[in-house]
């Protein structure tokens, strides 16, 4: 849940302060995704048996518009193989650090013919590595 | 099962249930724990059996590489609420470690500590003949494992292994491993054998009867198959030889025999076989379970060998664990499956029910010897026939004439005591004004040392007689008043008068007494003109003066499952043992226990964690009162003192394992915790005990002496004195009376003898509890106080100028006068009951040991009473309640009621229900109130006697001469036994038994000559046996004289020489068995007797044949025995020494 401007914040190996991301999203989108184990299934009862493996947060953050500058820094946060995101979760009540990998992004450049090329919006997704204690 | 609580059950079950798994182990003294993060998977399994030895394994898939030959431990868990429960699944040793570079993770296969079996069997460095129990002691400490059971009791744990199994005659392996010895072992116990989950011991273990039951919703949609029931196992089996020699039990097959068939087990090879089946009956008759082999979502929390129900629909399928596996990936599947046993249909055309037969011959294959050997085996009837045995009863028991020999028979009857008062004495000292003294009117007056009872009811005219102690100093006052309690007369009592009978006035209804205060005591009124002896006031068993039954059998008073409190600590149960951490000053945990009046022992063993400890103890507090202090400071010991409670009320036992202002860290443990009235071999809470001692003459046991300055040599018999340079020579023994001489009790009168030298002084001990000097020679009775202290022997007399060392011989302790010196022998056999051995006038429990298994015959039931039965109802001024089988219009016995009575208020019948009238209370609801508060225990016959099994037990034993044979009960229960004399016949009789199985060819044949009821003919035949196969065959070239018969000389090859002079002997002495073929034998150089075929001397008899020489069995003793040879008139003679002229 967003819940002020510092509500979400990232670190990628190399950085020794998060950097928080409210400045740069126009939206973020929290999913809190179960993860079933193989041995899901009905028992001989009938009744639905089976392993949560645990639950894995995913934020879907919609990045504005950056200036080449704020692209340059943020690109390598999102280009590395994982991250240290900070959220705050309503389950938990407080900020929880997780480490996270992203999923692909693409950013589309318009208006390329009249010289005045700028970054449009885009998003990314930051999956939890490892499940929500 | 693995411990684990309801919740676990519930949540392994429900849809989203979350997994956890934790491997903990040291690498280089760092502990490391393993999670869900570093591990793919876990797959503890194994299979397992009746019969055998289970190694358990756990397979392990994980990131990190974990070093070979580590003990790591697996946990596994499931989310309860916000935490993780996790049950326990032992100990693992790394056996195996492969990397799997697809995937950079390691596969690595671990085993329980079964693995240390699985190498090839060698010399254990036992002595045999030894006990199977103390055999798998000492194998698993060889293998660097602990037996879980080494003084416990199990099915043949007495029985004896007699020589080496497992290794040829040089002591070369014959291919068995350690693992092959456990799973015969685990077949002659009739147990599954496998490591202990929780301490990693090697367990004997049972099924275990779960009543837990898992239903569809444990089971997967998949592979969920219940096949037919196998059992109930009705027949055991012990087969050899290929099958070819099979024996059965029980003797009467059943109609349909269901057996369980055990295969050349070595342990069970001999011609004794049969004597293992009994008990190994008893434990798998009646075994029954479900063939299935089903798919679970997860169960996890069961145990090797533990019984429990799969319910599925209307079907309930009794079950055993032994074989799972369990598949922890993210998610959990386990997979168990039992089989049928393996397929087994015994020839019983071709069987036999013992091996005790003569006219048999099996075949047996030596594996030591790679040989097969003909065993004849013929002892046993034989020896039934012909051993005297004879019985005798008592509640101690002395035997005078008995031999080294379990007991034939054993019996103990049950008793029930309490103590009772008639409720003649009228006068209740508890009711008295003290410092007053009635005035001539009837009035009070104060008077110091003077005290007056209140008002008595009494009946008019008739005669009363008040009693008081003889020392009296005070007059007596006796004041009569009438129903309104008008003063009627005073009576006077001199002070020398101890009774005094008056007839109260036809007006008198009450009375009240005056007499000095230090005579209350003493002070009876009742009916009647004389005075009887002593009671005090109040029916006795009655609500207001209730009375315990005490039966037979002491109890544990000590709950470990109790209310406690901690201080500074944290405390926790588990197995029976109370764990204590220490976490600040003055640590400890404290239990309250409720105590009668008595004397009271207390016992367990103890550990601590921190060795430099100043300060530990066990203690018994009354009202912030130590009553005793044990000091608990090493690694590892016992703790054992006594005290007493001198008024019944709560008392503390403080377990402290930091006693000092410090902080330290300690952690300690108590095991076997005891606290009982007699009793001194630990019992769970809850049961019963019965400890049965026999004991050899001599009470004292000189090993027991821990003052390494007193030299003890000659097996107890010679005590040497230290050389002490000051003083009267005392010196201390280092141990009580009651340890030295453990079975001695109190009141006891015993003699104490034994010889000092030199004999001038100090011929005597010293008791220091009771400060007394006991001379050598002289009777005593025991006393508490007399084992309670330490006893001191007597060095030197040093101050009257004694210089020279002092030993002392003979030390003994007898209950019988001028008994001679003997080494002190003992053996305590405890019996674990469900409840006491109970008696009711001539109706009692008996317990008793047949084929070494323990039963009670249960004749007498007790119910205890609290108010929540649901069964009283009111009827007649009686509250009635229906008791289930108990006899109608019997005797019973209760703590707050007696049976008999005229008055209504206070009896007890049993009709097809009891009742009880209590004419205080006249509703249900205050009836149940009043028991609520006033538990009442009745004990009533029983209608319909039955038979409890207990298992295998010691059985009591008799020594060679004489043998005492006690109970510790305070109730001193009635036994009864069968004994084996030691005469003559015996030790004849044994001597030629211990010899029967032999390989000689013939001599089976001439056995099977013999009928059966031919007694006679069977003692010859043994005794015929005895002479050709005891003796080893040393043909003596005796060079005789054929002219006159005379022996010129022989000598045997262990260097007894015999020459014409009269075989005057250069070693030792001997003598020959006598036959009625004749023989000759002599003591030293006496000649003792001489016989031949007619009873003549033949003093020039010439000798031929072959004589035989050798060493009886039982006691070196050389012997020669002659054969029979036809002389030249064709008449059987014997051959004859010449004795020299005689």
């Amino acid at each position: 849940m967003f819940i002020n401007t510092d509500s979400i914040k990232v670190k990628i190996s190399g950085m020794n302060n998060y950097l928080s991301l409210g400045q740069y999203l126009v939206e973020a989108k929290y999913g809190y995704n179960k993860l079933w184990s193989s041995d899901s299934g009905r028992n001989l009862a009938g009744t639905q048996s089976g392993t949560l493996i645990g639950i894995f947060p995913k934020l879907i953050l919609q990045f504005r518009r950056l200036t080449k500058t704020e692209f340059e820094l943020i690109a390598p946060i999102l280009d590395a193989p994982s991250q240290s995101l900070q959220y705050y979760d309503p389950n938990k009540k407080t900020t929880v650090t997780m480490t996270t990998y992203t999923g692909d992004y693409e950013v589309v450049n318009k208006q390329i013919i009249s010289g005045n090329a700028k970054n449009e919006g885009f998003s990314c997704s930051f999956i939890a590595v490892r499940k929500r204690s | 099962m693995k411990t684990h609580t309801s919740n676990f059950k519930n949540a392994i079950k429900t849809f989203g249930r979350e997994l956890d798994s934790k491997i903990t182990y040291t690498e280089n003294n760092t502990t490391i724990e393993l999670g869900n993060e570093q591990l793919n998977s876990i797959t503890p399994h194994y299979e397992g059996g009746i019969l055998k030895s289970v190694m358990k394994q756990l397979d392990i898939d994980s990131n990190v590489e974990i070093p070979l030959g580590t003990i790591l431990t697996y946990q596994f868990g499931v989310k309860v609420g916000n935490s993780y429960e996790y049950i326990n699944f032992g100990n693992y040793v790394v056996y195996k470690s492969e990397k799997q570079e697809d995937t950079n993770s390691y596969k690595i296969t671990c085993y329980d500590k079964m693995l240390y079996a699985m190498k090839e069997y060698e010399d254990i460095g036992v002595t045999y003949p030894i006990t199977i129990r103390d055999y798998i002691t000492t194998l698993c400490s060889h293998i660097g494992l602990t037996f879980r059971y080494p003084t416990g009791t199990f099915a043949n744990y007495s029985k004896q292994i007699p020589k080496e199994l497992y290794l040829d005659e040089n002591g070369n392996s014959l291919g068995y491993t350690f693992r092959d010895v456990l799973d015969e072992i685990a077949q002659a116990s009739a147990s599954t054998i496998c490591i202990n989950e929780t301490d990693d011991t090697v367990e004997i273990r049972y099924l275990n009867n779960t009543n837990d039951t898992i239903d569809e919703e444990f089971l997967k949609d998949v592979n969920v198959d219940f096949g037919e029931k196998f059992g109930a196992v009705n027949t055991i089996v012990l087969s050899r030889s290929a099958g070819s020699d099979n024996i059965y039990y029980p003797s009467t097959l059943p109609e349909n025999p269901v057996e369980i068939k055990i295969v050349d087990n070595q342990i069970m090879n001999g011609n004794d076989r049969d004597t293992y089946m009994a008990n190994i009956y008893a434990k798998l008759n009646g075994l029954e379970y479900y063939i299935n082999d089903f798919s679970s979502t997860g169960v996890c929390y069961y145990n090797l060998c533990d019984k429990y129900n799969v319910s599925i629909g209307e079907n309930t399928y009794s079950c055993v664990m032994f074989n799972d596996e369990i598949n922890i990936t993210q998610g959990l599947q386990e997979n168990i499956y039992t089989d049928m046993p393996e397929e087994s249909v015994t020839d019983y055309t071709k069987a036999d029910k013992t091996d005790r037969r003569i006219n048999q011959a099996y075949i047996i294959v030596n594996k030591q010897q790679q040989e097969i050997t003909a065993l004849v085996s013929t002892t046993q009837d034989i020896q039934k026939e012909i051993n005297p045995t004879d019985s005798t009863n008592g509640s101690s028991i002395y035997l005078e004439d008995s031999t080294d020999a379990e007991l034939v028979s054993f019996e103990v009857e049950g008793k029930t005591e309490q103590a009772t008062r008639s409720g003649k004495n009228l006068f209740n000292k508890n009711d008295v004004t003290s410092n007053y003294r009635l005035n001539s009117d009837g009035t009070v007056l104060s008077s110091n040392g003077f005290s007056v009872s209140n008002y008595i009811k009494v009946s008019p005219s008739t005669k009363y007689t008040f009693s008081r102690n003889s020392s009296e100093t005070y007059y007596g006052n006796i004041c009569e008043y009438t129903t309104s309690k008008a003063h009627i007369q005073r009576l006077y009592i001199a002070s020398d008068k101890t009774s005094y009978t008056f007839t109260t006035t036809s007006t008198t209804e009450y009375v009240r007494i005056s007499d000095g205060t230090d005579n209350l005591n003493y002070e009876q009124l009742e009916l009647g003109n004389s005075s009887t002896s002593y009671e005090e006031y109040g029916v006795m068993p009655s609500p207001d003066y209730p009375s315990e039954l005490v039966s037979v059998g002491y109890q544990n008073l000590f709950n470990i499952n109790g209310t406690k409190t901690n201080y500074n600590a944290t405390s926790s149960i588990l197995n029976n043992t109370l764990t204590v951490i220490a976490t600040g000053e003055y640590a400890q945990t404290n239990y309250s226990i409720e105590l009668d009046k008595g004397n009271y022992n207390i016992s367990g063993d103890y550990t601590n964690s921190n060795s430099s400890l100043t300060s530990a103890y066990v203690q018994i507090r009354y009202n912030n009162t130590q009553l005793l202090s044990i000091n608990t400071l090493n690694m590892n010991g016992f703790f054992k003192g006594t005290f007493t409670v001198n008024e019944k009320g709560t008392y503390q036992i403080r377990f402290s394992n930091n006693g000092t202002s410090s902080v330290i860290t300690n952690t300690s443990t108590y095991t076997n915790i005891m606290i009982s009235k007699y009793g001194t071999s630990y019992i769970d809470y809850g049961k019963y005990g019965l400890e049965v001692v026999s004991q050899g003459a001599n009470y004292f046991d000189t090993s027991k002496i821990t003052n390494t300055n007193i030299i003890v040599s000659d097996n107890g018999k010679t005590l040497t004195m230290p050389i002490v340079t000051s003083g009267n020579g005392i010196t201390g023994a280092g141990a009580t009376l009651k340890q030295l001489a453990p079975n001695l009790k109190v009141g006891d009168t015993v003699y104490l003898y034994a010889t000092r030298t030199p004999s001038t002084y100090n011929k005597y001990i010293y008791l220091h509890g009771s400060s007394f000097i006991w001379n050598f020679g002289n009777s005593k009775t025991i006393t508490q106080q007399d084992l309670n202290g330490n006893v001191s022997f007597y060095a030197n007399r040093y101050s009257d100028g004694e210089t020279s060392q002092v030993v002392i011989t003979d030390f003994r302790i007898v209950k019988t006068q001028n008994t001679a010196w003997e080494e002190y022998k003992s053996k305590k056999c405890l019996y674990t009951l469900n409840e006491p051995l109970r008696g009711i006038g001539n109706i009692k429990d008996l317990l008793y040991i047949k084929n070494g298994m323990l039963y009670v015959d249960r004749k007498i039931g007790s119910v205890v009473l609290n108010g929540t039965e649901s069964d009283w109802w009111y009827q007649n001024t009686q509250f009635r309640k229906s008791l289930e089988n108990a006899k109608q219009s019997t005797e019973c016995l209760s703590n707050y009621y007696k049976n008999t009575g005229t008055d209504n208020r206070v009896n007890i019948y049993l009709e097809n229900y009891m009742y009880i009238e209590n004419s205080s209370i006249t509703t249900l609801e205050s009836w149940k109130t009043w028991l609520s508060t006033h538990n009442t225990e009745v004990n009533y016959i029983l209608e319909t006697p039955y038979t409890e099994e207990l298992g295998e037990v010691d059985i009591p034993v008799t020594y060679k001469d004489k043998t005492h044979i006690d109970t510790t009960d305070d109730l001193q229960p009635k036994m009864y036994i069968d004994y084996v004399r030691d005469t003559q016949l015996t030790n004849y009789v044994e001597e030629h038994i211990s010899q029967i199985v032999i390989n000689e060819e013939g001599i089976t044949q001439r056995v099977e000559t013999i009928e059966d009821s031919d007694y006679d003919s069977r003692i010859n035949a043994v005794e015929q046996r005895q002479t050709d196969t005891e003796l080893t065959v040393d043909v003596i070239s005796t060079n005789i004289d054929k002219t006159n018969g005379n022996i010129q000389e022989v000598t045997t090859t262990t260097g007894f020489t015999f020459n014409a002079e009269g075989m005057s002997i250069k070693q030792g002495d001997f003598e020959i068995l006598q036959t009625p073929q004749g023989a000759y034998y002599k003591e030293g150089n006496n000649v003792v007797g001489e016989y031949t075929k007619d009873g003549s001397k033949q003093k020039d008899l010439a000798l031929f044949g072959v004589y035989y020489y050798g060493m009886k069995d039982k006691d070196d003793t050389p012997m020669f025995v002659t054969q029979l040879y036809t002389d030249d008139n064709n008449e059987e003679c014997v051959g004859h020494f010449y004795n020299g002229g005689n």
